[in-house]
């Protein structure tokens, strides 16, 4: 899948299991919410998204429902599954044991 | 796992709901893109170009969806599908000949596999534990070479009365009656039971019990029956009252005492309505006319053995121990000296077979049609297979260049061997399908044939067999040449197709071809051996002319007749068809060739009057008015026949064959010998002629009989109650039939329904297993034939495609049509000799297998040969033929355009 630049490998996922945690979302909901939360400081690639939605709703992390959106169109919802919820967890701790050794790693000085 | 599952499903049943789905999604999102890049100023257009740019290649993403989704693969399986249908669809010739060659292989071989299962492997049901129980056969060989594999009443009490160490042994024997006291009622099968056969069988009573005590040992007591499930539904309506009424089997009144339970019908195919106490045989009612002299009874073997060995017994200990409790006792009854002469029934040894090896010792002796039905179908599919794997190679030839472009243009091997095999399946399936049909059609030609009833033919066994062929042909035809057509794919390409670089596979094809032509040039040479034995067989099957002889059997007793008005009516019968026109002559007679006669030890007194003790000597007898020897046409060799002065009161004479006269008196006048019935008798009967034929009573194949007839007027009168009536009309026994029914009715109306037939569709039962053999060999040879010529064809329109470049050449540089015919014809006719030569040496040696089939047909027998032969070549000729006149057709300036 290619991401957009400013995104890590992998970290796709995690930001669209974080986004659907807050709230039942459709695919361009997600995609604000993803951007909202980031500060503006994470874009995604608008299509490439939805391979994602698909891969993650196989993998019974989301469900998905069509309902109406807030302007009155028909629009699929996407909603965090236990497993997605379990997922979400596990991959945020994950993220941080990477992110605190990272900046550990990166603050070292040499000795002397 | 489940939402796998429901996207597969969704894949599989909602697609075009899912793909609407997927559009109305994106489309959604690129709508709300638009709305808020118009809320941010931009027009429309804008917004809308805006939007897209934004979004990407939908295409490319839907793919991805899909993709992520689980989609794609099988959305290539089905395009893989689609254009195997589609490629199968465009090449019609191809995919009718694979598809009906891989039939036509499956499916005969489900239905042989269907036969051979419900004669030899399935087990009897309803039989508790059928693999610890076992079949004895004892084999009794006669000089004469009748085997037979019975025991007598004698022999099986000896073997109970000490239990034989390590088995129980109970003993059977089927025979038919009549159930009811309706006289039109037909006879249904039914068995005599043993002490104990239940209980050894390890079957329960559904309703009531088994014979118990006297039962089983006296025949005053054993007036009792145990009916099958199904007559007591039929006579009973399954009442629970039937124990204890009373049921009428063979004009004899018995108590109902127990009802099996529903799955048992018997240890034999046919299955079984009744069973009876086995003393119950010894009444009249049973004997019948098949034992005239009941001093014989005890020697008459009839019954079959069965045994349940213990679980460590050693079966050749038990064989052993029957062998000698057998030779003891008829020793003891014929005495030393019968061991010795020349008719004693010599016991050979005792085996154990499976209790569902119906057929005696050796299966393929008493089951040959079954056998060969498997031998043939299995050759046909070898045919099958050779000709599919042949068509399909051409095939992947024939592609070579498709896939060498594919595999250029960067297709993945994997999806093109994947994308052939699924062609394969698809022609697996079609050829499945029409298997099945095929199947079921010919299940009911086998009901056609005089098999037992075999149940149901086709059962999940069966099918499994099918389905398991079938796979494993697909695996073997479909993924070799799939995997070989991909392997040089590229190469094929850079050649530019690949005439050059196929010689190795068209030697294979070769090789396969030839062996198809050998394969069935065996068949065909079978097929003819089968048809020439059948001739001959129908021209000598019963002994005598049959062509215009007619034959009805009467049952005077079940329709109230005592024995003197028996006698008055078959009198009175005789003398209406004499005077009839168109009859030559009018005879009554105890034994129906072929159906029913009887066996009976008449002692030989020693000529020149030294007595001593008579030597006994099993012949066949029959009882005969005066017009017999007229109406079946036996030749008067020596001194005269009956006349009517030959009657109770005047001297005892007999009339005997020519093979009984020179097996018991060589080189001696038998005129004036004196024989006693019953090795006791006093009573001398003189013979007064002997005549030519040898009657055949119990099949086609059986030696001479030693023959003897006396008058049936000097019979008891019992003997008229049975009689049977033959015949001979002046021209065809067609119409006289009708004469001999209407005779028979106008003396008795009740009388109209007795059988008449002629002779021919008498014997036809035992002529039937010849012309099943050459039917089916015959069949399937012109299969296997069809088959092999459609190869045959196929390959030689293959190599002149191959060739068409090179026959341009030669045709451009001055080679007539002619020539390239007869280039192309050689090819065609060097493969067609080399599978004639190894047909024929297969043949030679094949044939010899079935020598004991034929009858009076040398294995060797040139006229099959020739005609096989010379059939082979004339359409190998037609199947080379025509492909070289397409060759020949060739215009060269095309070919050396293409170039």
């Amino acid at each position: 899948m290619t991401e957009s630049a400013d995104l890590l490998p992998g970290t796709l996922d995690l930001l669209i299991l974080k986004a659907v945690s807050l709230g039942p979302k459709h695919g361009y909901g997600i995609l604000l919410r993803i951007q909202q939360i980031s500060g503006g400081a994470l874009s995604i690639e608008q299509g490439a998204l939805y391979p994602a939605l698909y891969r993650l709703t196989r993998q019974g992390l989301l469900s998905t429902e069509w309902g109406t959106s807030e302007n009155n169109r028909r629009a699929k919802y996407y909603t965090l599954t236990a497993a997605g919820r379990r997922r979400l967890r596990e991959e945020t701790e994950s993220w941080n044991r990477t992110v605190t050794a990272m900046t550990a790693a990166l603050r070292a000085r040499g000795e002397g | 796992m489940r939402s796998r599952l429901r996207a597969l499903l969704a894949c599989l049943f909602a697609r075009s709901r899912a793909e609407a789905d997927m559009a109305d999604e994106l489309a959604f999102h690129l709508q709300s893109r638009i709305d808020d890049l118009v809320v941010q100023g931009l027009t429309p257009d804008e917004a809308a170009r805006q939007a897209r740019v934004e979004f990407g290649g939908i295409e490319l993403h839907k793919d991805r969806c899909r993709e992520a989704f689980g989609w794609r693969i099988v959305d290539e399986l089905r395009a893989d599908v689609r254009y195997g249908a589609r490629s199968l669809w465009q090449h019609p010739a191809f995919a009718v000949v694979a598809i009906l060659t891989w039939a036509v292989g499956i499916g005969a071989n489900t239905v042989m596999f269907g036969v051979i299962d419900a004669l030899l492997l399935r087990p009897p049901s309803g039989v508790a534990d059928p693999a610890s129980v076992v079949r004895i056969y004892p084999e009794f060989h006669h000089p004469t070479g009748l085997t037979r594999t019975f025991v007598s009443t004698s022999e099986y009490d000896a073997l109970v009365r000490e239990p034989i160490a390590g088995a129980s042994l109970i003993a059977y024997a089927e025979n038919t009656a009549r159930i009811g006291t309706d006289p039109d009622s037909p006879e249904a099968r039914i068995a005599f039971a043993s002490e104990r056969y239940f209980t050894v069988l390890g079957i329960k009573p559904r309703l009531g019990r088994w014979f118990s005590g006297d039962e089983e040992t006296s025949e005053a007591a054993a007036h009792v029956v145990v009916l099958s499930n199904a007559l007591w539904k039929a006579r009973f309506a399954g009442r629970l009252d039937a124990i204890g009424q009373t049921l009428t089997v063979g004009g004899m009144p018995l108590r109902v005492v127990g009802i099996a339970s529903a799955s048992f019908t018997g240890t034999d195919l046919d299955p079984v309505a009744l069973w009876l106490p086995l003393p119950l045989a010894q009444n009249q009612a049973f004997l019948g006319r098949y034992m005239t002299n009941p001093h014989t009874l005890g020697q008459y073997r009839w019954l079959w053995l069965l045994a349940r060995p213990q679980p460590t017994a050693s079966h050749a200990r038990i064989a052993g121990q029957i062998e000698t409790r057998i030779s003891e006792v008829d020793a003891r009854i014929e005495g030393p000296s019968t061991s010795t002469g020349p008719h004693a029934n010599r016991l050979q040894g005792v085996t154990l077979t499976a209790l569902n090896v119906r057929f005696g010792p050796l299966a393929e002796r008493k089951a040959p049609v079954s056998v060969w039905f498997l031998g043939v179908t299995a050759l046909v599919l070898l045919i099958a297979c050779a000709n599919l794997a042949n068509l399909l190679l051409a095939r992947a030839v024939q592609r070579r260049h498709e896939i060498g472009v594919r595999l250029a243009l960067g297709g993945s091997r994997s999806r093109l061997v994947r994308q052939l095999f699924v062609e394969s399946l698809i022609l697996a399936a079609s050829a499945g399908v029409a298997a099945l049909v095929l199947t079921i059609f010919c299940t009911r030609l086998v009901a056609l044939l005089p098999l037992p009833p075999l149940g149901e033919l086709v059962d999940w066994r069966v099918l499994t067999f099918t389905a398991t062929v079938s796979l494993l042909a697909t695996l073997l035809f479909g993924v070799v040449p799939a995997f070989w057509a991909t392997r040089h794919g590229e190469h094929a390409l850079l050649q530019n197709a690949g005439p050059r670089t196929s010689g190795r596979r068209s030697r294979l094809r070769g090789g396969l071809l030839i062996a198809q032509l050998a394969l069935s040039l065996i068949l065909l040479v079978a097929a003819g051996l089968f048809v020439r034995s059948l001739q001959r067989v129908e021209h000598d099957a019963p002994g005598f002319p049959t062509d215009s002889v007619v034959v009805a059997r009467l049952d005077l007793q079940s329709h109230g007749y005592s024995a003197v008005e028996a006698q008055a009516l078959e009198e009175g019968l005789l003398t209406r068809l004499q005077q009839s026109p168109g009859i030559v002559a009018a005879a009554l007679t105890t034994s129906l060739a072929f159906r029913e006669w009887a066996l009976v030890i008449v002692g030989i007194a020693p000529a020149s009057g030294r007595l001593g003790p008579p030597m006994p000597a099993v012949i066949t007898s029959d009882s005969v008015s005066p017009g017999f020897f007229r109406a079946l046409d036996l030749p008067v060799l020596k001194g005269r026949t009956f006349t009517p002065t030959d009657r109770d009161g005047s001297p005892s004479v007999a009339v005997i064959n020519a093979t009984m006269a020179r097996e018991l008196w060589p080189g001696d006048d038998a005129l004036g010998q004196c024989v006693h019935f019953g090795v006791n008798s006093d009573t001398c009967t003189t013979i007064i002629g002997v005549v030519g034929g040898d009657v055949r009573y119990d099949n086609v194949t059986e030696p001479g009989r030693l023959e003897m007839y006396r008058p049936i007027a000097q019979m008891p009168a019992a003997a008229a109650i049975g009689a049977g009536v033959v015949v001979r009309a002046a021209g065809s026994a067609d119409p006289a039939v009708s004469v001999v029914r209407t005779a028979l009715s106008s003396l008795d109306r009740a009388l109209v329904r007795t059988p008449v037939r002629t002779a021919e569709s008498w014997i036809e039962p035992t002529i039937t297993p010849w012309r099943i053999a050459s039917m089916l060999t015959g069949a399937f040879g012109v299969l296997a034939f069809l088959l092999a010529a459609v190869g045959l064809a196929g390959l030689m329109l293959f190599l002149v495609a191959q060739r068409t470049r090179e026959l341009g050449v030669r045709l451009a540089l001055g080679a007539t049509a002619g020539d390239v015919v007869r280039l192309v014809v050689r090819d065609g006719m060097r493969l067609t000799l080399a599978g004639i030569v190894i047909g024929l040496g297969g043949a030679a040696v094949i044939s010899r297998l079935i020598t004991r089939r034929l009858y009076e047909t040398s294995a060797l027998d040139p006229l099959a040969y020739l005609g096989a032969t010379v059939l082979l070549v004339l359409v190998a000729l037609l199947a080379t033929y025509l492909p070289a006149r397409r060759a020949a057709s060739v215009d060269p300036a095309v070919v050396l355009r293409a170039e």
